[in-house]
């Protein structure tokens, strides 16, 4: 939780069913910040820095 | 074929009510005709109950068995009841919950609290709290 940006004091007045909530929520984006980085290392992987560059200029 | 039972490996998601602040989420129990204010009890709450009942800790680690007594069983009910209704470690109420509630009083707020705390349902062992011995259903002898 508090990896996940939580304060500490915060987290100690959670209720465990509000702690698995956002420990899941957390995972969720977890997630799709992997899903995007992985598309981004395959797409440098092919070797072309202009689709690279657009990628990198695309992103806000 | 698409089978239309549900897949156990996708979670749900969780619902505004699962993040909400346990005072905007809590629950009003209706015990013979009076009100009771239920909420989900806080990580800091559940720690002091731990330190206070071991038989809480040995309740959720599994590790219960046979060796919890009725008596302890009784007595972190009423604490964990207390804490339900904001009253953690106040000790007339847990007095109250042992000489007033009935078992199935007490078996309807520590659901709505469990319901309330917890994603899950691990205090089930706890809800049988308060019955008669030998008497599974949880039905509460008569109160006065």
């Amino acid at each position: 939780m508090i990896a996940a940006g939580h304060p500490p004091a915060v987290v100690w007045k959670y209720t465990p069913r509000q702690m698995h909530a956002f420990l899941f929520i957390a995972g969720k984006r977890r997630e799709r910040e992997r899903r995007e980085l992985l598309a981004l290392h395959a797409l440098a992987a092919r070797g072309d820095p202009k689709a690279v560059r657009k990628q990198l200029k695309d992103d806000p | 074929m698409r089978s239309n039972t549900p897949d156990r490996r996708v979670k749900p998601m969780p619902s505004l009510l699962d993040i909400a602040p346990p005072e905007l989420s809590a629950e009003e129990i209706d015990i013979r005709g009076t009100k009771l204010r239920v909420s989900g009890i806080v990580a800091e709450d559940w720690a002091a109950l731990y330190a206070r009942f071991p038989t809480l800790r040995l309740i959720v680690s599994g590790r219960s068995g046979d060796t919890v007594s009725p008596v302890e069983l009784l007595g972190a009910q009423a604490g964990l009841i207390a804490a339900g209704l904001g009253q953690i470690g106040n000790a007339e109420i847990e007095h109250a919950v042992v000489e007033r509630l009935g078992a199935e009083d007490q078996k309807a707020i520590v659901e709505a609290i469990m319901r309330l705390s917890m994603p899950g349902h691990i205090f089930s062992p706890l809800l049988g709290a308060g019955a008669p011995a030998g008497d599974a259903s949880g039905k509460a002898a008569a109160t006065k």
